[in-house]
């Protein structure tokens, strides 16, 4: 009799029904904010022997401080004099291999002459969410010998609940024209405006610091999809061109397939927006990532360690993408990341060439072959855990 | 205050105004429960979005 009046309760009485819904989407809703809020945690870095100190953005441009835009830049100071040298990774963070690259960087590299400086994360916002209707996976997990390192895969652009709302379409500073989204790409907008939106303040103060900090080579590591032709290639600054060409030599001969392009004259891009307002000489480098390609199938962790894809043999096999590819080979995060740590070495050697009296010499990184050999796991410091 | 955080604020506003709405909806008297279950699920999303805006 009780269990019949129960039932009554909850069919007839619309408030107690209210009341059981609520408690319901509160739970889901939890579930889903805890999950949702984790990728505002930054990722742990060890900071290797080689880092003399770990600073912010905003230490430059005050303004930035306390926003989501700002960042940390991790200093590896050589005891002798010598070039200043900024890497930077996650630009764009669904372009995984480059926030790995860097991490690798300031966990392993040594500096003797000059100094490195590495912002493992040029787009802080771009960390904390992943790009909606793409499906990628939030974090990617690698078992290094002493436990589990997990990064966030993040997004391409800025949070859209840092910038909002995007307009229907976005010209940059050089009149050049994209769509709304892209006005939250940090690679569109060089060289900013420190009265504009976040991302510009952003790339304004990035300027800001390069100028001042007198950097003299940067390193913009990025990642893109096999049927865009800048794909593993350097794109560099006028001033830089013979830097690359160097540098491009150095690779080939270390057996990388790899490509150069002069910087168009569109300010937006790194290498043309802070080459044409700084003294900083600007290289863009580019590698492979499948599982940003329109033609990839699910996005997984293990695609994104991998690199392969079957449905890209496809599209290998009729000509239609810029590089060479295999699905049973793949393209794996270890290949890319050794890509971008040869280039990092090669350009400083290159520029020690040219440059003798104020090179910077860099040791104790990993190379292509090095990851290909060991695997990017080999070369991250152990979790606590 | 700056621009962006004005914008934020209203987005803000109206979001909270979306929730109350759902939740009066979903206490009414006359509400039926389909309607009820439309009004908790879609609350999920709304909840989420003023959560995620600073």
């Amino acid at each position: 009799m009780t269990r019949l009046k129960f039932s009554w309760i909850f069919f007839e009485d619309a408030r107690f029904r209210a009341v059981i819904l609520l408690v319901i989407s509160s739970i889901i809703g939890i579930v889903s904010a805890a999950d949702f809020l984790e990728m505002h945690k930054p990722d742990l870095i060890y900071p290797g022997p080689g880092v003399t100190s770990v600073g912010r953005l905003s230490d430059w441009a005050p303004d930035l401080a306390g926003t989501p835009g700002d960042t940390d830049i991790y200093y590896l100071k050589g005891s002798q004099p010598g070039a200043r040298y900024l890497v930077l990774g996650g630009t764009h963070n669904d372009e995984m291999a480059t926030p790995v690259a860097a991490i690798t960087l300031i966990e392993n590299a040594v500096v003797t002459h000059g100094e490195l400086i590495v912002i493992p994360r040029a787009n802080a916002s771009g960390a904390t969410y992943t790009q909606e209707m793409v499906g990628t996976p939030y974090f990617i997990e690698l078992e290094t010998p002493g436990g589990t390192r997990r990064f966030r895969t993040g997004s391409r652009y800025l949070n859209a609940v840092d910038q909002f709302p995007d307009p229907d379409v976005f010209t940059n500073v050089s009149g050049a024209s994209y769509p709304g989204p892209e006005s939250r790409n940090l690679n569109r907008v060089h060289p900013g405006r420190n009265e504009g939106h976040l991302i510009e303040q952003v790339s304004h103060a990035m300027i800001g610091f390069i100028h001042e900090y007198e950097v003299d080579i940067l390193l913009d590591l990025h990642e893109a999809v096999p049927e865009h032709y800048v794909v593993n290639c350097m794109v560099g600054h006028d001033r830089a061109m013979e830097l690359v060409a160097l540098t491009l030599m150095g690779l080939q001969m270390q057996g990388l397939d790899i490509n150069m392009y002069q910087s168009p004259s569109v300010y937006g891009f790194s290498h043309r927006g802070i080459g044409d307002n700084t003294d900083a000489m600007v290289v863009l480098a580019e590698t492979t990532n499948i599982i940003q390609g329109s033609f990839r199938g699910k996005p997984t962790q293990e695609l994104l360690h991998t690199g392969k894809d079957p449905f890209y043999d496809i599209l290998a096999s009729s000509g239609k993408i810029f590089v060479d590819y295999d699905s049973q080979r793949g393209i794996s995060l270890s290949e890319r990341v050794g890509r971008h740590m040869s280039t990092v070495m090669e350009l400083s050697r290159s520029y020690a060439y040219f440059v003798p009296d104020n090179a910077i010499v860099i040791e104790n990184v990993p190379e292509l072959a090095d990851l290909m050999e060991n695997g990017i796991e080999y070369y991250l410091q152990p979790n606590e855990g | 205050m700056p621009e962006g955080m004005i914008i934020q604020l209203i987005y803000k506003v109206i979001m909270t105004y979306f929730v109350v709405i759902f939740v009066t909806n979903l206490f009414s008297r006359k509400a039926k429960l389909p309607d009820q279950i439309m009004y908790a699920v879609i609350l999920i999303p709304f909840a989420l979005r003023i959560l995620s805006i600073r």
